[in-house]
């Protein structure tokens, strides 16, 4: 295979990587903080897709005010999932937490379903320019997509590291009987929580939608996908799941040089599962 | 006016009936100890007071407010602290933002500078994680945090359970200094020389109620001690 298609596969991972990170980023932060593996959170992020598709091609809005509002209107739709699921399953049994975003999910995409029917949803790129570069030409939305996905990442980063919320964020897993016993209020933390994990899903779902299109199971490729960076990035470990997304991204563009891209995507997957093999706490995983 | 007020506390684990009807008045400036044999309830004491016992039954005040109701942050954020041996540090977080996550809670938190110069033996560890310092030092640790959120009663559960005789001093002085400041402490500890070196009064209790109560030198000269804990020898 040629150079040009090998980078050309290896840029498309890396968009890929990116864009599913913040999305994973999601899942792990309501893992970490408040224990529930939330299946509902592929949904998130069709339902961000869904919401920007349909203002950009039903409400004829444009794409780079629809970011921003796909990306709220998540949060806000996440807010108050944390209220009326989120907040009843703390503590319990996993499996509630489980079946419960379960019940979600199907709600969400069924929902999507009826409101908005079963065909996929096409978006323009807001952005037609290719860049031509080592001899391929790429599109250059996606590089802007990967700049905006890694922007996200860098400002959550910025966000947990020196704000008090986000301090709070760190804190609260770690000890929490502590953390109530400190004052930290700790149902305002899972809010928070809860809504950039939504902010982000959403976001990511608007940012892939020129890509891939929107569709009312989109989120179902991607929930498996971010379970599988979440483990081996080790549960619990944010930005272990970070790395894992990425390095994804670019297994997966690595494999899409030489298999179509389904056995490329069985491929990627199917190595990154060998690592549990040796590693079955995560490659970041401290348990 | 009592910094905290207890009237006739009850709390169950389950069916089990652990505290039964305890009251209790804790004024500013003073160091009540709390002992007991294993198993009495005072552990559960502090826990229904702060807030962390799931069935708690009867009236607790922090000056004059009630505190029933409340959650254990809100409980905190009004002036109430609880340190305890199986929860001292946040592991992850350096010494700097343990305290700075506690810090965060209230308006006016005293400046952490002035917390180091309560306790300057952090000043070297301040950029550590919490997580790897010794057990002593994770107990400063903790003590910093309820400095700097100026609280107002604090609760101390076996503070110096497996730590080194010269932190166990250490704590021992920073307790007498806080209820100098006002601080009202609560104070349950195995440590019975400890407890009667800084007690103002200390309170005996028994299968969940509390049987006996005077100074440190009343439950010497009355036996009570040996009648109760079965311990002979009074505490120098």
């Amino acid at each position: 295979m040629a150079f040009d298609q090998i980078l050309f596969e290896l840029l498309n991972g890396v968009v890929w990587g990116l864009i599913l990170s913040i999305i994973a980023l999601g899942l792990g932060l309501i893992y970490g903080l408040m224990g529930i593996i939330n299946l509902a959170h592929g949904s998130l992020y069709m339902a961000g897709a869904m919401c920007a598709a349909l203002l950009i091609n039903r409400a004829g809005l444009d794409f780079w005010l629809v970011l921003p509002i796909a990306a709220v209107a998540v949060g806000l739709l996440t807010l108050a999932l944390n209220t009326a699921i989120f907040e009843r399953v703390l503590h319990r049994d996993p499996a509630v937490g489980l079946l419960a975003t379960a019940g979600v999910f199907l709600t969400l995409d069924n929902t999507v379903l009826a409101l908005a029917g079963a065909d996929p949803q096409s978006v323009m790129p807001p952005i037609f320019d290719v860049l031509e570069f080592a001899g391929i030409y790429y599109p250059v939305y996606r590089l802007v997509a990967a700049g905006i996905a890694l922007l996200t990442l860098i400002a959550v980063a910025l966000f947990l590291r020196f704000t008090r919320y986000g301090l709070w964020m760190r804190a609260v897993p770690q000890a929490r009987d502590l953390a109530a016993v400190t004052g930290i209020p700790i149902l305002k933390v899972n809010a928070i929580t809860a809504a950039l994990a939504g902010l982000t899903a959403g976001l990511a779902g608007a940012l892939a939608t020129p890509i891939s299109g929107a569709h009312f199971q989109m989120g179902l490729s991607v929930i498996a996908a971010c379970f599988i960076v979440v483990v081996i990035g080790g549960m619990g470990n944010l930005w272990g799941a970070v790395v894992v997304a990425i390095a994804l991204g670019l297994i997966r563009g690595l494999y899409s040089t030489v298999l179509s891209p389904t056995w490329s995507e069985v491929a990627a997957f199917s190595t990154l599962l060998c690592v549990i093999y040796f590693k079955p706490n995560g490659i970041f995983g401290r348990r | 006016m009592a910094a905290l007020e207890l009237r006739h506390l009850n709390a169950f684990y389950g069916k089990a009936h652990i505290l039964q009807g305890v009251d209790l008045a804790l004024e500013p400036g003073t160091v009540v100890g709390v002992i007991g044999r294993n198993g009495a309830g005072k552990t559960t004491l502090l826990r229904a007071i702060m807030g962390l016992q799931a069935r708690v039954e009867g009236e607790l005040e922090l000056f004059g407010a009630p505190l029933t109701g409340l959650a254990a942050d809100a409980r905190a954020r009004a002036g109430l602290a609880l340190m305890s041996q199986d929860m001292r540090v946040f592991p992850e977080l350096t010494v700097e933002e343990n305290c700075r996550a506690a810090a965060a809670t209230v308006r006016e938190p005293l400046p952490l500078e002035q917390v180091l110069e309560v306790i300057p033996e952090l000043k070297p560890h301040w950029r550590r994680a919490a997580g790897r310092l010794s057990g002593g030092q994770q107990q400063l640790v903790a003590i910093a945090r309820n400095l700097t959120v100026r609280c107002r009663v604090l609760m101390l559960d076996e503070p110096t359970e497996g730590l080194m005789p010269s932190i166990v001093t250490r704590i021992g002085e920073i307790v007498r200094r806080l209820a100098e400041s006002q601080v009202a402490v609560l104070l349950v500890e195995q440590n019975v020389e400890l407890t009667f070196a800084i007690s103002t009064r200390i309170h005996i209790l028994e299968k969940g109620r509390f049987v006996a109560e005077g100074t440190p030198r009343e439950i010497v000269s009355g036996g009570l001690l040996e009648r109760y804990l079965g311990v002979s020898d009074a505490p120098h």
